[in-house]
């Protein structure tokens, strides 16, 4: 190690520091715990910008274990923002339930470090640790309301399956290493070009691409999603939607393109396999659900499906395209979901007691919560991809992306797809504007104080995203200029 | 010519497949031929002689569960500073400054863990 | 005696068959835990076997980690059911299904 390695991982490191202050901090604070929540969405923001000012430096640090490029910048500064986000919404609904603690947002600090050091990974260790640092504090994120069944049960369905899917990726990981004799990403690719795609190399492609499958829930690997994501705090399910997904798929990318080139061929029939499979579970289950934290946990899947076609044309294509396309919808995916969720969190937070996330508890919203309605419903537009929003941007590249792969029907599909969807995402909007409530509501006071700088920041970033994504899809392409420093 | 190490992968990779269907078949026969006999006395531990009164498998406070698993954490920790003290000669000071700091961010776990009253007992 | 990898590889993935088959069959939570904890043992034998084949200390070095890594999960697990028991008191795993769609 140099000093100059340090500055490598200096948005890491504010969050690392962050997280152990609010930690040792914690203990001495009582009912009120701004400190705590101060120190932590200061680290957010400073890692963020850190990161964002590092922009353009190439350089590899620590035995090339970790590096700095466009392409980690990209997702640390995503990640540093789904983070604050997921703060400013977190402090008066953790409140309504009495257990507002120091240690949830270092687990959430501590999240963030894992997810940064997977897209810097360039290093199966690296990547290794990122991903348990990142899937261990999200275990204990489901679980943190200690006393509710139902929360504990949430934690315990993604402990047992993210550790099985870390243990099944583990296992391929071990394998790539027998094959090439090393574990930094470049040796490998290299290892690997020498001995060529192999029966034995797809063996270990299928076995990571089910690890990590399971970990950014495509189906058949997802069942543990909806129940996840009903259980767990509604925040905390908000950033599990969108924070170890982009995580997932920034690591996706980077070990598929770099160390499993060689089997390019057979990782990519399998995403395109996954993704027909992904975008059809998700989307049919979401038409059935009432419950809109379930229905929102099928979208997510849906999703997913989409990104998985992008990655089976990323395999297929000669060019980076499809991968950049990723990124961008990962980026927008970001502010729709977590402002959906955000919404899910204001109107728990104003009836902890009655509240049920049904559908028939939207009805007539548009008259008891105008502003609600109205930002609910540009998130469901931008989750559907009306265009001018930022869903609409996302799914335009991503497809585009795979009808130049010669994968148009894929491109058909997951349109058809996205058309069915549309019936599941405005049927909450006619609900909160169009159906009588079937029963008499108090009126809440209105969204305020933090949460109402959360969903401003989604709006602003789904608007924004939808008008001008020119930038936003420049820092997207000059993500993939040099994956190693 | 098929290289050694394919060679030996794909032998190992009949192997995997092997003991997978080992495993489910084992599973099976040994589902299909227990005796699923219903009587009240199998479940006794003995035959003849006392009845236990209560059952011998006491519930343990949670207290010792939660020294444990603080235990295995900070043990485990410790495998790190073998091959640290084996290099220390070729990493110098550095080497020794990022021990130190491994070590402060086990203490901030302690600390927590001691100012949380986890190491209190009643 | 010299024992060849091959041997490793093959007593590494009974291991993980076995701990994988574990975690999708078994009720009792403490045995899904070990099962998991199996799997991740198989990998290290693989890991290590590896690390001699290919000469290197790679693999060694990637094991310190995987141990850490499982110990803290196991820890973190630990902690996840001790919680659910306090509430549920029980350990079977296919009793826990309130989250229902």
């Amino acid at each position: 190690m140099t000093a100059m390695d340090l500055i490598v991982i200096l948005p890491e490191l504010i969050l690392v520091v962050a997280g152990c202050l609010a930690l040792v901090v914690e203990p001495y604070l009582k009912k009120d715990k701004t400190a705590a929540v101060t120190i932590v969405a200061t680290a957010l923001v400073a890692s963020g910008a850190v990161a964002f000012g590092l922009a353009g430096e190439t350089r590899a640090a620590f035995g090339n274990m970790v590096v700095l490029n466009d392409y980690a910048v990209f997702f640390k500064v995503l990640f540093a923002v789904a983070g604050v986000i997921t703060v400013l919404m977190s402090p008066r609904y953790l409140a309504a339930y009495d257990r507002h603690l120091g240690e949830y947002y270092a687990l959430l600090l501590f999240a963030i470090v894992g997810m940064d050091i997977m897209a810097a990974a360039r290093d199966l260790m690296a990547f290794y640790v990122g991903l348990e640092l990142m899937a261990v504090s999200s275990y204990l994120l489901a679980g943190f309301f200690r006393y509710h069944a139902r929360s504990n049960e949430a934690a315990l369905k993604y402990f047992l399956t993210g550790a099985f899917a870390s243990a099944i990726t583990l296992y391929g990981l071990s394998l790539v290493y027998g094959f090439a004799g090393a574990t930094n990403y470049q040796q490998i690719g290299q290892a690997l070009q020498a001995t060529g795609n192999t029966t034995a190399i797809a063996l270990a492609t299928a076995l990571v691409v089910v690890g990590t499958g399971f970990k950014v829930s495509m189906a058949p690997f997802h069942m543990w999603t909806p129940d996840v994501y009903q259980g767990a705090p509604t925040p905390v399910a908000g950033f599990f939607s969108v924070g170890p997904k982009a995580a997932g798929f920034s690591a996706i990318l980077m070990l598929f393109l770099t160390v499993l080139d060689v089997s390019r061929s057979t990782w990519s029939i399998l995403f395109i396999v996954l993704a027909v499979l992904t975008m059809a579970v998700g989307n049919l289950f979401a038409l059935a659900q009432k419950n809109i934290k379930r229905m929102l946990a099928y979208s997510s899947i849906a999703h997913v499906g989409y990104l998985a076609a992008g990655l089976g044309a990323l395999g297929r294509a000669d060019d980076d395209l499809a991968g950049q396309a990723i990124l961008l919808y990962l980026a927008a995916y970001t502010f729709m979901n977590l402002g959906a969720f955000a919404i899910l969190a204001c109107l728990k937070t104003q009836d902890p007691a009655g509240h049920g996330y049904t559908l028939a508890e939207f009805a007539g919203l548009a008259r008891r919560a105008p502003w609600a309605a109205v930002l609910m419903s540009l998130f469901m537009f931008s989750l559907t991809g009306i265009p001018g929003t930022a869903g609409f941007i996302g799914k335009f590249y991503l497809f585009n992306a795979v009808v130049r792969a010669d994968l148009a029907w894929l491109a058909v599909l997951a349109v058809i797809f996205s058309a069915v969807s549309a019936y599941y995402y405005l049927r909450v909007i006619m609900y909160m504007f169009f159906r009588e409530p079937e029963r008499e509501y108090v009126p809440r006071e209105a969204i305020g104080g933090p949460l109402a700088a959360a969903l401003a920041l989604c709006a602003a970033g789904v608007i924004f995203i939808g008008l001008l994504p020119g930038s936003l899809w420049d820092a997207a392409v000059s993500s993939f200029g040099n994956f190693f420093g | 010519m098929i290289n050694p190490t394919v060679d030996l992968v794909i032998q190992f990779g009949l192997m995997f497949a092997i003991g997978a269907v080992l495993a489910l078949a084992l599973m099976a026969v040994s589902h299909r031929l227990a005796p699923t006999s219903r009587n009240p006395n199998k479940g006794q531990p003995y035959e003849c002689g006392v009845l236990p009164q209560e059952d011998s498998r006491l519930p343990f406070n949670v207290h010792f569960y939660l020294v444990a698993v603080l235990f295995v954490l900070f043990d485990l920790e410790a495998v790190f500073m073998y091959p640290w003290a084996l290099a220390l000669r070729s990493i110098g000071l550095l080497g020794l400054v990022e021990m130190l700091i491994f070590i402060f961010i086990l203490l901030v776990g302690y600390f927590y863990a001691w100012k949380k009253g986890v190491l209190e007992w009643e | 005696m010299n024992i060849p990898v091959e041997w490793y590889l093959i007593l590494s993935a009974f291991l993980f068959v076995i701990g994988a088959a574990g975690v999708l069959t078994r009720r009792n939570l403490f045995i899904v835990l070990f099962s998991i904890e199996l799997m991740m043992n198989a990998v290290n034998i693989n890991l290590v076997g590896l690390s001699r084949l290919h000469e290197n200390l790679i693999g060694q070095t990637f094991v310190l980690f995987t141990m850490t890594v499982a110990a803290a999960e196991a820890a973190v697990g630990l902690a996840i059911v001790a919680a659910l028991y306090r509430n549920r008191k029980t350990l079977m795993v296919d009793l826990f299904d309130s989250l229902k769609g």
